[in-house]
Order: C-alpha cells, then structure tokens, then sequence
C-alpha cells in the first residue's frame, strides 16, 4: 500500500478522547459504588487475608476488627482495615446520608494515614504515590457520596445541614493537626533561619555539636523526604479545597430548592 | 489506602481498550458528548462486575457488545431511517459505518491523509469496511474481529482479503 495511506491509517490510530476526558471518565467510573452484592463480599478480599482474619477473629473474637480501625500502614493489621474491615463497610453503606458520612470517615482516614507516614523517617516516591492516588480516590467517592447525597434527600435537610458542619469541622480540625505537625515545625524553623535568628545562643555541649555532624550528613536523605512529603501536603490542601467547594455548592442547592423554601415558610 | 488488585487489572484494560472503543463508536455516532457518555457507561458496567468480584472471560467482546447496543439505541433515537436502511441492503451489517458524514456531523476533523484513508476504505462494500478497518487500524487479528462482531472468522477472513484486494486497487488507479 503507498506511502500517503500508511501515515493516513498511522493518524487515524491517533484519535480518540483527550488525556484530560480518559482520567475524568476513569475517575467517575472507579468512584461508583457497586450495587448491593452481598456475596461478592468474599471476593473483593483477598483469599489469603480472608482465612487470617478469620482466624484471627475466631481466636481473638471482634477484637481484631476494632484494633484494625485504627492501624497506620506499615503495622500489622494495616492490611486487615483497608482490604477487609473498609470493603464490608462499603458494601453495606447504601443509605445516602450514612454513605456521604462514611465516605468522609474515610477521607480523614487517608488524611490521618498520609499525614502519619510524612512523620516518619523514610518516605519512597513509590509510597508518596500511593498515597496521592489513595486521596484522590477517596476525595472522589466523597464527592460522588456528597452529590447523591443533594439528589437524594431533599426532606432530609436537618440531617445534611448537620453531616455538613461536621465535615467543615473536621476539616478545620486537620488545619490544627498539620500547623502541629512536622510539617508546620519546618516552617517554622525556615521563618526563624530567614531572620538570622540562632536557636541556640549559648555556647553548646558536645553532645549537641556531634549531633549537629550527623544531621548535616542526613541532610541529603531529608531533601528527599521534604520533596516526597511536600506533594502530599499539597495533596491534602487540594483535597480539603474540592471538599470544601462541594460541600458549599450541596448547600446553595439545598437553599435553592423550590420545597425546601415551602418548608422553611411553613415553619 | 492500597488500590485493589481489581483497579488495577480494571485500569490496565481500561488504558488498553479506550482508544479503539472510543473510535469504535465515534465513527458511527454522530455526536461526540454522546460518544464520550456510550464510552464512560460501556466502562461503567465492565467496572461494575470487576467490583463484585466476577471475572469476565472476554472483557473486550463484553465492551463491544455494551456499546453496539447503546449505538443502536441512539440510532433508534436520533436516526431511525438509517436502521432501516441497514434492514434492507445490509448484508447482516447491525450497525451503519459512515465514518466521514459521521465525524463531519460531529465536528471531529481529521488531517488530510487520515480523511483520504478514512474515504478509501468508506468505498468498499458495507460488508467489508468494518472488517478492513479493524484489521488496518485496530490491527485486530481475525478471530478477535470475529468475537467482536459476532460472525465467523471466516467469514471474517474472506472479508479481510476481498477488501484488501479492493483497496489495492484503488490505490494503485489513484497513483497511475
């Protein structure tokens, strides 16, 4: 075949949706939650987990499910909330008020889980990774939970106007948590540097003088760290941002509702 | 916070087949919001049975299908002249494939070689132009155009040739 229709069939190869509509449309989709299948259950876990658990709960009783709920990855029942405990939940959380309020726990869970991990010592781009694509996961479902949330419960206003302070709480609360933490620290430190202020003006013991040798060498591996923790910070502030802007926009159709109004003058 | 082995497999397939599903459909529906919306449904329900864990044999086929009959719905929507075309000279052909008016219509342009190709292979017979065209520019073998469209690879085959010899043809009257 000559040459002209080769290239021809070559670009034709080339059309199809854009980068930006591909990752909206994935995102969309792997933020549905499935209809009710109460025997799929067993086969979202994975088999290997799903008998150690069951054994664990069988010697332990619910006591490992509770101590799972508030374990940070890298610990042992770690593997047990995210790929056990959470997925049952998911599945039998329908309700569109429980949903939005579940989908929430797990946002802060994420949130509380990626703000642990930049306080540790190592952080590998592979892990900051992961935990970018957890939070944005989550913020999605969130999302999708807070909008079926508006569609669906137009009487329930009370209990949306409460699931709404609550989340702008919560978000406040995470504003405290990241001034505390190491994060909040470094910057601190940065302003005092900035100034040419000294932590320490008095003439320092040996002891602090060698470990000022060995954080110096550190310094490399800290560089990494910052730039790993540093996109997740930023990940956070965006995810906390889209959570915001939703939960608002939920609120303003909430007051443009034709019936809520009647409500409201009935009252 | 561990994406599931199933988003992952899901993904993988996803980034695999959306292109070709995507061009699937836009040669055939002449809207290109409605196009993006067969695409993100057809994915949809594939990630609807991933979640509840069942393994589907043939994910592809299983796409194809999904979108052939939301085409057709919007053929019964929008077109139904062109079904009833389809009925009477067809040839067994489900689905219209008038890529050119179809892309016109929707606003999708092309560069000039791709139209020109795109034109050549809208000159073959309804029967052959979905076959070529998968073979071409897909680069689908024959039996996994089969699975596709339902019929038999060989049929499939004898399409393919003919409609290659065609095409040779032209090619080679358009250089003289």
């Amino acid at each position: 075949m000559n040459e002209q229709f080769k290239k021809g069939i070559d670009e034709l190869r080339k059309l199809g949706p854009t980068y930006a509509e591909r990752e909206e449309i994935f995102a969309r989709i792997t933020a549905v939650h499935p209809a009710r299948a109460p025997f799929g259950i067993l086969r979202i876990m994975h088999l290997r987990l799903v008998y150690l658990s069951v054994l664990l709960i069988i010697l332990a009783g619910g006591a490992v499910a509770r101590a799972a709920e508030g374990s940070l990855p890298g610990q042992l029942l770690y593997p047990v909330k995210v790929r056990v405990t959470e997925p049952v939940r998911d599945v039998l959380t329908v309700e569109p008020a429980a949903r939005a309020r579940w989908e929430s726990q797990k946002l802060e869970r994420r949130i509380d889980e990626a703000i642990a991990l930049t306080e540790r010592k190592e952080l590998t781009q592979e892990q900051s990774q992961k935990i970018e694509a957890a939070l944005t996961h989550s913020a999605s479902t969130t999302i999708v939970a807070l909008q079926e949330l508006t569609k669906k419960s137009f009487e329930k206003d009370e209990e949306e106007r409460e699931l709404h302070r609550e989340l702008e709480e919560k978000l406040k609360e995470h504003e405290e948590l990241f001034k505390k933490s190491s994060y909040g620290a470094e910057t601190q430190e940065k302003r005092e540097e900035k100034k040419g202020v000294q932590p320490q003006q008095k003439r320092e013991p040996e002891e602090n003088v060698e470990k000022r040798t060995r954080e110096n060498k550190e310094g490399d591996e800290k560089n990494e760290l910052k730039k790993n923790t540093e996109r997740i910070e930023q990940k956070i502030r965006t995810v906390r941002e889209e959570i915001k802007k939703e939960s608002e926009r939920s609120k303003k159709e909430q007051k443009k509702d034709p019936r809520n109004q009647e409500r409201r003058e009935r009252n | 916070m561990d994406i599931s082995n199933e988003e992952q497999q899901f993904s993988t397939l996803y980034k695999r087949e959306i292109d070709a599903l995507f061009r699937y459909t836009a040669f055939r529906v002449a809207d290109r919001d409605e196009v993006l919306d067969i695409v993100q449904d057809v994915f949809s329900a594939l990630w609807s049975q991933y979640r509840i864990g069942r393994s589907i044999v043939n994910p592809r086929a299983f796409l194809y299908a999904s979108a052939r009959n939301r085409i057709i719905d919007w053929y019964r929507r929008a077109k139904p002249a062109s079904l009833d075309q389809l009925r009477n000279d067809g040839d067994g052909e489900e689905l219209p494939f008038e890529p050119i008016d179809t892309l016109a219509e929707a606003q999708i342009t092309l560069g000039a070689e791709a139209h020109q190709a795109l034109a050549l292979i809208e000159e073959l017979p309804l029967a052959y132009r979905q076959a070529v065209y998968l073979r071409l520019v897909e680069e689908l073998l024959p039996h996994e155009i089969a699975e596709l469209t339902g019929q038999s690879a060989n049929v499939i085959s004898i399409r393919i040739s003919r409609g290659l010899a065609l095409l040779r043809k032209k090619l080679h009257n358009n250089t003289l």
